[in-house]
């Protein structure tokens, strides 16, 4: 069975936006720590706030986050 | 308005960690005092340490009850204080406390077969147990990632 392992790209876009993780935590109504965790991908969040953070960079949410399977050995 | 979430948050952190040692402090103290048959100076001073726990846990409740008085008139900041992450996180504790209290009453009945004590101490350890294990965990899964 594949193991799938989500990436995504907010440090790009941040930067790409110039914003800081608290301009973006403040945009979507989350705390600080909260963005923090997405980035580093230790919490995987909700489709809203999926979609939400995906608004917020003007791209979709398969642009932002990446699924990359890799076969279970 | 992140200033103030940040703050608020290291405040939230601040009054969790000090209603679990001011409660733990009292609590100590409340069963130090049992029938242990200790000095009298001793008895004053473990009972003047439990006071001073038991007002240090009060001061934080107050400090509590005005952060939510605050937040009630933000409903956007108190979103955004509670957000999903913050929900999972309170979540996961309050599974681990459960099974904090579950293994506590376990162990209360085992020793309690050997050596028999007060109901009410088994029930004060078991909130004390709960309290400690339920917020110390929160504190736990809420603390700052090292890869910011």
């Amino acid at each position: 069975m594949p193991e799938s392992r989500l990436h995504n790209s907010i440090k790009v876009q941040r930067a790409k936006h110039d914003l800081t993780q608290e301009q973006l935590a403040d945009r979507i109504g989350v705390t600080r720590k909260t963005i923090n965790t997405i980035e580093t991908g230790k919490y995987v969040p909700s489709t809203v706030l999926a979609l939400r953070l995906a608004r917020v960079f003007r791209i979709s949410v398969e642009e932002l986050f990446q699924l990359d399977e890799t076969e279970k050995e | 308005m992140n200033a103030t979430k940040d703050e608020l948050d290291r405040s939230r952190r601040q009054v969790l960690l000090g209603i679990m040692i001011g409660y733990s402090v009292w609590l100590i103290a409340f069963l130090l005092l049992q029938d242990w048959r200790l000095p009298i100076w001793i008895d004053l001073a473990i009972l003047g340490l439990g006071l001073v726990g038991c007002g240090y846990w009060f001061f934080q409740l107050l400090r509590m009850l005005r952060m939510e008085k605050m937040l009630r008139r933000q409903p956007e900041l108190a979103d955004a204080m509670n957000d999903e992450y913050v929900q999972q996180k309170r979540w996961k504790a309050w599974k681990f406390a459960f099974i904090a209290i579950l293994v506590c009453q376990a162990v209360i009945i085992l020793v309690n077969l050997w050596i028999p004590f007060d109901a009410g101490i088994g029930a004060q350890l078991t909130i004390w147990v709960g309290v400690v294990s339920s917020i110390g965990s929160f504190l736990f899964y809420d603390r700052e990632s090292e890869d910011a």
